[in-house]
């Protein structure tokens, strides 16, 4: 069975949310069925037919051709199969996600796997801000599974991040982890100013020194850290084409916030 | 039935249920896995007095653990649930904790979970840090050469302790020889552990005594010096009997296991003073498992 797909006819005017349009949520529905599911469209209601040109038959993996950055929310909760988007999305690209893989071979906008509770995301383009952070008004931000962006995320990555592993193979920007409850982010890339800021636990490893680190990090020497192969192993599971990160265990380590509780880390491997 | 001119008696070893865990330890290299390895398994010979039957199991190269360096497998039986989670803690405390470079993880997979560094991690007084890679959750407890890493959990299965037989040779190094040469054959085996010291015991027990207080006593019936005072069960060329007792994670490795040292210790032949192959039981009430010696080596 193809997947099915779904093609953008002409790129919205309005910005549309697509949390309705998910594998379960299509599951037993016909193509006629979804055809005629409602969207939004600024202050007008269209249909799914409307905005998209609608082939194939398998629910379970969806596949929608987009290069409009106006889609929202594409595969927001999601609860299971596989989403791919060849093409950009908008904001909230796998927002609450509860299960299942989303692929976007394209950029993404911001919040992108905000809130995400588990299964994996990977973007083959640039992320915007606040990549697995909490969403506004929310306390914690990704609470499960993992994220990898195979290019460059922007400011905010992992803001309240509370469980689970982001790897950004290019490079971040600002504030990364900041106010990050616990969790693990890697990034291979240079990254911006104010890494771990105000980060109560977890672990952020860099292959290369931040921009800045706050002043409230301690630095706390170069150490053996056995649990860095249990660390590289976990990254290499999810990411599995990622290269080899290193061979040494001894590297620089700085612990903090102090501000917050000083139980968190930054990793430095070339330092 | 004679293997090599040794008899083989009609009778059965009789085994009891346990429940069992598999741990591994791993180190900077494979000396110091195994020296927290030979100190987790120490006093852990029979339930009786440790609480516990433990062993070594086998060594894993450096890329066939999860952290990258050399291991040692731990094989741990208990009567109970309750026995096996008081002594994996006490032992890992005391044993693995302490000794340099180690770390722990679980090496078995069941529905049964019990704890492993769960509780252990207080050691850490508030400074120990939870990471949770996929399904497992592992404890860095900060210690002086660094980190003891522990993984939270790990599993217990059903078991099955005290697969056995005995030796009867003309003298005690005859006896001794052939054990030694059953022993090196069955290490080769995964999931069995030889709880006695070299795998051997020479103090054969029964269950009960005279002596109200004692739950077991020597089994005069194989003792040489009784012979003639005693109903004893060995014909008067035996001078020495010694036996190998055996734990495994399944009866068919304990079988298995049985017949590999069986005709280890029959290879050595009558020429060298081996005369029979026997085991012990209980009569075939106590224990759930009858390992009947000919059928195992037919």
């Amino acid at each position: 069975m193809t997947a099915l797909t779904l093609e953008l006819k002409n790129s919205p005017r309005q910005r549309i949310d697509m949390r309705s349009l998910t594998p379960h949520q299509l599951a037993k529905k016909t193509n006629k069925e979804i055809a005629a599911l409602p969207l939004n469209h600024g202050n007008r209601k269209i249909q799914v037919g409307d905005l998209f040109k609608i082939s194939g038959r398998d629910k379970n993996n969806l596949r929608i051709l987009s290069d409009s950055p106006r889609l929202d929310y594409i595969a927001a909760e999601m609860t299971q199969g596989h989403v791919t988007v060849e093409g950009n999305t908008g904001a909230y690209a796998g927002a609450e996600m509860k299960a299942g893989k989303l692929t976007i071979i394209g950029d993404t906008g911001d919040y992108t796997g905000a809130g995400l509770s588990n299964g994996n995301i990977t973007i083959h383009g640039n992320a915007g801000n606040f990549l697995g952070a909490a969403l506004v008004g929310e306390r914690q931000g990704m609470r499960g599974g993992s994220i990898i962006v195979k290019g460059d995320a922007g400011d905010r990555v992992a803001d309240r991040l509370r469980r689970g592993t982001i790897i950004i193979r290019g490079k971040c920007g600002d504030y990364c982890a900041s106010r990050m409850i616990a969790g693990s982010v890697a990034v291979l890339g240079k990254a911006g100013n104010n890494a771990g800021y105000n980060m109560k636990r977890g672990s952020l490893l860099f292959k290369q020194k931040p921009a800045s680190i706050p002043a409230t990090f301690n630095n706390n020497g170069k150490i053996d850290l056995p649990f860095l192969r249990l660390f590289f192993q976990h990254l290499q599971q999810i990411d599995e084409d990622l290269p080899r990160l290193s061979k040494k265990i001894n590297i620089r380590r700085y612990l903090g916030d102090v501000a917050c509780g000083g139980m968190g880390e930054i990793l430095i491997i070339n330092d | 039935m004679k293997i090599n001119g040794v008899e083989i008696e009609d009778t059965f070893a009789e085994a009891f249920g346990m429940t069992a865990t598999r741990i591994l330890i791993t180190a900077i290299n494979e000396k110091w896995a195994k020296q927290a390895a030979t100190t987790m398994t120490g006093f852990a010979t029979s339930v009786i007095g440790c609480g516990v039957e433990a062993g070594i199991g086998r060594a894993l190269t450096a890329k066939e653990t999860p952290d990258g360096r050399p291991g040692i497998t731990v094989l741990l039986f208990a009567m109970s649930e309750k026995d096996l989670k008081k002594q994996l803690e006490n032992r890992l405390g005391q044993c693995v904790l302490t000794c340099p470079t180690t770390a722990v993880f679980s090496d078995i997979e069941s529905e049964k979970i019990i704890p492993l560094g769960k509780n252990l991690r207080f050691f850490g007084d508030g400074f120990q840090i939870s990471k949770k890679f996929g399904n497992k959750r592992y404890w860095r407890v900060p210690v002086m050469d660094g980190e003891f890493i522990c993984e939270e959990t790990t599993s217990r299965v059903s078991a099955v302790g005290g697969g056995n037989f005995l030796v009867l040779a003309e003298t005690q190094q005859q006896a001794l020889a052939a054990c030694e040469t059953a022993i090196e054959a069955m290490h080769i085996l995964p999931n069995i552990i030889l709880p006695f010291p070299g795998g051997i015991v020479r103090s054969g027990s029964k269950v009960g005594s005279k002596y109200k207080t004692l739950m077991a006593s020597s089994n005069e019936a194989y003792c040489p010096t009784l012979r003639g005072s005693t109903k004893s069960q060995l014909t008067a060329d035996i001078g020495a009997v010694m036996e190998i007792v055996i734990d495994g994670l399944t009866d068919d490795e304990v079988a298995e296991s049985m017949r590999v040292g069986i005709n280890a210790a029959c290879s050595l032949g009558p020429e060298n003073g081996i005369k029979k192959i026997t085991a012990g039981n209980y009569g075939g009430k106590l224990g759930q498992y009858h390992f009947h010696l000919r059928e195992i080596m037919a």
